[in-house]
């Protein structure tokens, strides 16, 4: 029963990970209200593809 | 090497990675390339991967959505992304299941090269030359970005929507201490603390409690 991982599990994971973000933002923008700028944002989604194409590939040889 | 010898994946993957740096750098005297210049073909792979946008959006955040959408297809509805989970959870029960193990490993670590590559691409597209520095510590955001979002590093758990969470968090988590003006040593202090305590994190749920190892 122990060992036992419900794919509920995981979706609570992925949303705590989320909540994370969003807190993150809400955080960062408050020590810094050039954080949340439009140019910021767009530049932090550019700055997320080299994590996001690799953390598909290690999500993958994890599995 | 890992499905056919059983080397452990973490072996094979730095010593690889190892390898593939030293030929890197005996291919160009351990010299960066010349810039790529800013041509009409040159400009335009700069363009297509990093600089350019469509829709009011980069290029690149497109690539790395469709290649997302694509390997989550792969990996949810399809045979060969079950078999991939199934070897994660049970390897035994998997091989005896019919599945043949050997090819789903080959499989789930030829996505993990593929992804590496574009990543490769996307970051030449970036320096717009061939930077022998380029992807140092590459693999430990790979590993973060995957553990952030709940993949679990014992195979078999996670969904493949976490790692945009767990990529956003590091990325929001160097972008925001450098914006806060955080010293790089602090930095990397917070974000090894994030990476441990998910993988922790991960460890205990797996485990259902901490059980201390009993005195004999």
């Amino acid at each position: 029963m122990g060992k036992k991982v419900t794919i509920s599990q995981s979706a609570a994971s992925v949303i705590t990970a989320f909540v994370g973000v969003v807190i993150l933002m809400i955080v960062f923008s408050f020590m810094n209200p050039n954080f949340i700028k439009f140019d910021s944002i767009m530049a932090l989604l550019r700055s997320i593809v080299p994590y996001l194409l690799v953390g598909i590939g290690q999500a993958t040889a994890f599995w | 090497m890992v499905g056919k010898f059983k080397l452990p994946p973490f072996i094979a993957t730095l010593g690889t990675m190892t390898i593939g740096r030293g030929i890197a750098q005996l291919a160009n005297n351990n010299y960066n390339t010349d810039n790529i210049g800013s041509a009409g073909a040159a400009q335009a792979f700069k363009d297509i991967l990093y600089y350019g946008k469509t829709a009011g959006i980069f290029n690149g955040v497109w690539i790395a959505l469709i290649i997302w959408a694509i390997f989550f297809y792969i990996l949810s509805f399809t045979r060969s992304g079950r078999h991939i989970y199934a070897i994660g959870s049970n390897v035994d029960a998997a091989r005896l299941s019919g599945v043949n193990v050997f090819a789903a490993t080959t499989k789930a670590y030829m996505v993990s090269s593929f992804c590496a590559f574009v990543t490769g691409l996307v970051t030449l597209a970036q320096s717009g030359m061939g930077d022998m520095s380029a992807g140092m510590s590459y693999e430990m955001y790979a590993v973060a970005a995957a553990v952030i979002g709940g993949i679990s590093t014992l195979g078999g758990s996670g969904l493949l929507v976490g790692v945009i969470a767990g990529a956003s968090v590091w990325a929001i988590l160097q972008s925001g201490l450098t914006f806060a003006k955080v010293p790089v040593a602090y930095r990397n202090i917070v974000i090894g603390i994030l990476v441990v305590a998910c993988v922790l994190f991960d460890v205990i749920r797996r485990n259902g409690t901490h059980r201390p190892k009993a005195k004999s």
